[in-house]
């Protein structure tokens, strides 16, 4: 098998697809806690609620194409309610309180996609886009995992650009860099974090909406999901873009070479992973505040 | 332009300011000094809404802002500098200045500011940090002055720098002072306030203990003794 090109090639790709999918999850967690000091542990069932609404507009509209759009405004809607009613509440009520209420939050949401969506895997088989196989250097590989690391790499280009090379971007890096000083230069600090944490919702919708063609989807696929992307937060360092893209490339390979070389310790490499940053670099690899 | 009237602030429990009132017309430096811990910076802090008061009222050019937020504050056209100079370090110098720049019309404009501080032009995509002590300051006063406030409020602009640099800042000052700029100063270098300010106000634990104008606290020992420890 090890010597086998095919496997490596299948494995890379497959990490990288795993990766992007992380890279959507993680890089909204990231900054919401970057920017709001916020931890919020329900991001993952942001994810689930994405595959799930996108599962619904998908059956109802025979469109796959317009769950992609649908689901990720759905998930921003919900995430704005969440904001006003929880998150904008619990803003100084300190990490402890935070981590309970929103630890919380991901069993109401579990128990509501039950109710709406049973607790059946649900999955679409038809209009698929980019259905069936591709020749990557010999192997074959199906399209649509081709399609899910694309949008992975397109996010972050457009990330990175709005981030680095707008005045939006400057204005967010302020507010993480130092709020108090950044209100001071007439920025709404509050209306800014509030955009970004409706866009980090919206990517979480996303990444549920694109992997649902891929896997199936369950009430309970936040919860699986949510380990590996707090590991990559806290890997790459909280509230850096460029920690979200390298410690979700690093969690994603770890965890597909794990599973497929030796199955039983794959999620202990991830923590052996995630002790060694920790105990190296303690900020992770990219620490935003100095 | 500005009259803080009897304002108290607290830090949780901690009652900082008693009954500070200060004012600040248009086109006039004021200079308000006191020992560390004295409640300089949260005299500050509170006209920004960073702390706001407790009780008393701010009135910025007719209108109460004491329960405004630091952004509006920041809109109506005031800009502050901060102690720790509030230099983000994931931003370049050119980024910095442009955070601020075009939000209000005014005479400044970056072209205006590279020529008024000709290092920061050289300087222009160097990270924040990067920059010494005396750099920082130079940009954090560039980047007050491109808000184009109609009051610059300054909270020790040249504690820690070097003498050469302190001089290049009282320069700058002067000039702004002449242009007609109104100014209001937190600073410990007595000689930079005696020559500055048009009117001088003495903090000391929470309280205004003497205000008078320059010549007036020059001649007044017992004033300098007991609360600038001069
Ligand atoms: N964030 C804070 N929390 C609690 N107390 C503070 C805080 N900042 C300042 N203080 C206290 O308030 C008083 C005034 O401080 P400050 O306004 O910084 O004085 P100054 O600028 O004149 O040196 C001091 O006794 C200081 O210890
Ligand atoms: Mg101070």
């Amino acid at each position: 098998m090890l010597t086998d090109g095919g496997f490596w090639i299948v494995q890379i790709l497959n990490s990288l697809q795993l990766s992007m999918l992380l890279f959507l999850l993680s890089v909204g967690l990231t900054v919401i806690f970057g920017l709001l000091n916020f931890v919020n542990l329900a991001h993952g069932s942001l994810y689930m609620l994405g595959a799930m609404i996108g599962y619904s507009i998908a059956t109802a509209t025979g469109s796959v194409w317009l769950s992609f759009f649908g689901a990720p405004v759905a998930v921003m809607i919900i995430g704005a309610v969440l904001y006003k009613l929880l998150i904008e509440r619990m803003r100084t009520a300190g990490p402890m309180n935070q981590v309970l209420v929103t630890f919380g939050l991901i069993f109401v949401l579990m128990d509501i996609a039950r109710y709406i969506w049973g607790t059946d895997q649900l999955g679409v088989t038809g209009n698929i886009p980019f259905y069936g196989t591709i020749e990557v250097f010999g192997q074959f590989y199906p399209s649509y995992r081709l399609f899910i690391i694309a949008v992975g790499l397109i996010t972050y280009a457009v990330l990175y650009v709005l981030l680095e090379r707008t005045r939006l971007g400057s204005e967010v890096r302020a507010g993480v860099d130092d709020g108090e000083t950044a209100s001071c230069m007439g920025i709404n600090v509050e209306a800014t974090f509030f955009g970004v944490f409706l866009l980090g919702c919206a990517l979480a919708g996303l990444a549920g909406a694109i992997a649902l063609p891929a896997f199936s989807a369950t009430p309970d696929m936040g919860v699986g999901i949510l380990v590996p992307t707090l590991v990559v937060v806290v890997v790459g360092g909280l509230g850096s873009l460029k920690g979200a893209i390298v410690g979700s490339l690093l969690i994603g390979t770890t965890l597909t070479f794990g599973t497929a070389l030796i199955p039983n310790f794959a999620g202990i490499i991830m923590y052996a992973l995630l002790v060694a940053v920790l105990l190296l670099k303690p900020e992770g690899l990219y620490p935003v505040r100095a | 332009m500005l009259q803080v009237n009897a304002i108290n602030t607290y830090y949780g429990p901690s009652h900082v300011l008693f009954d500070v009132s200060l004012e600040v017309e248009a086109g006039g430096v004021v200079a308000l000094i006191g020992r560390n811990g004295a409640g300089k910076t949260t005299t500050l802090k509170s006209i920004m809404g960073l702390v706001p008061a407790a009780r008393g009222d701010i009135v910025y050019k007719g209108a109460s802002i004491r329960d405004r937020r630091p952004h509006e504050i920041a809109r109506t056209g005031i800009a502050y500098l901060p102690e720790t100079r509030g230099i983000f370090p994931s931003l370049s110098v050119t980024e910095n200045l442009n955070l601020v720049a075009g939000r209000r019309p005014g005479p400044w404009t970056l072209e205006r500011i590279f020529e008024m501080f000709p290092l920061l032009k050289e300087r222009r995509a160097t990270g924040g940090t990067l920059l010494s002590g005396g750099e920082q300051q130079m940009l954090a006063i560039a980047r007050s002055l491109l808000m184009n406030p109609d009051l610059l409020i300054l909270d020790e602009p040249t504690e820690g720098l070097a003498p050469i640099i302190v001089h290049e800042i009282r320069d700058r000052l002067r000039e702004l002072k002449t242009a007609g700029m109104t100014i209001l100063l937190v600073e410990q270098n007595f000689h930079l306030v005696t020559t500055l300010a048009d009117r001088i106000y003495v903090l000391g634990k929470g309280q205004i203990r003497w205000s008078g104008s320059a010549e007036e606290i020059r001649a007044d020992e017992a004033v300098q003794r007991e609360w600038l420890g001069v």
